[in-house]
């Protein structure tokens, strides 16, 4: 009886979400599949002689983790446009509005917004060079460097972008 | 035949660090760019509800795709020995450049360099 009174409230209350709170929440999703498929990435690297489908689940996680941060930088795009609408209640705005918030803007959210395109540059480096060496790739040693260094580095930039839009959101989400 | 196919395989690889680094740099230029110049501002402001972001983007982009293109071209015509000088010296490019962006989109670094050209 208690879960579905509970259930019923969750599924009135998310149906009153709006549509960028869920095309917002869609990219965040986004964000996230891209860390379990960083963490595949990096375990399947590291496996890459223990087993024989070790290369091809490889390159399959690292087209995927280049598909997926390619969507995720669209869906940043598509969210962009009410973030920088020019009305009293857009987050731009509102953060720009008050001297207190106005670096969350200037500073934070315009790193965050420039430094989303180095993951994207990154992985597609990463996977053509997969993709174009297939199995050779691990008698290549310094490719091999090159692949596990844009797998870490764009994991690195992802997870600051994603600090970058926590920090920003919590003072003025996107309604 | 495996050894020519090997050196395509490499001619891909080193052409798209190449090209990673140029792109790269393009994007950061753009950056800069878009802040000192107001027509170039608006040539990256083709989609005024994204704003110059997305025209930073897809130039960007054009920029690896071309690059690749020319690479493939200049290193097809290059011998096993200098494709692996070249190898060396593109992955010291595209790791320097994936580094240096992370700095170089923080508004307190290219803010001063934007200054510089105003």
């Amino acid at each position: 009886m208690l879960f579905l009174a509970s259930f019923s409230e969750f599924a009135e209350k998310i149906l009153t979400l709006s549509y960028w709170e869920i095309m917002s929440d869609i990219h965040g999703g986004l964000s996230m599949f891209s860390l379990i498929l960083f963490g595949c990435a990096i375990t399947l690297y590291f496996s890459l002689d223990k087993f024989a489908k070790a290369f091809n689940w490889f390159k399959t996680v690292v087209v995927l983790l280049f598909t997926n941060i390619f969507l995720l930088n669209f869906m940043g795009m598509f969210i962009y446009r009410p973030y920088r609408e020019k009305t009293d209640f857009s987050p731009r705005t509102i953060l720009k509005a008050s001297e207190e918030t106005s670096w969350l803007h200037t500073i934070i959210f315009e790193h965050k917004e420039h430094l989303a395109f180095a993951p994207l540059i990154i992985m597609l480096v990463v996977a053509i060079i997969v993709v174009s060496q297939g199995k050779s790739l691990s008698s290549k040693p310094l490719l091999k460097r090159v692949v596990l260094f844009g797998i870490v580095t764009s994991l690195v930039y992802v997870l600051v972008v994603a600090a970058e839009a926590v920090l920003v959101t919590k003072t003025a989400p996107l309604r | 035949m495996v050894k020519k196919e090997s050196t395509t395989q490499d001619v891909k690889s080193i052409s798209s660090l190449y090209a990673g680094s140029v792109g790269i740099a393009v994007y950061f230029v753009l950056i800069v760019a878009s802040e000192v110049s107001e027509p170039i501002k608006k040539v990256l402001d083709f989609y005024p509800a994204v704003g110059p972001l997305l025209g930073k983007f897809v130039f960007a982009l054009a920029a690896f795709f071309v690059a690749k293109y020319l690479f493939i071209g200049t290193l097809g015509n290059l011998d096993k020995k200098s494709l692996g000088k070249h190898e060396k010296t593109a992955a010291m490019w595209f790791v320097a450049s994936s580094i240096l962006i992370f700095l170089l989109t923080f508004p307190p670094v290219f803010g001063p360099i934007v200054e510089i050209f105003k």
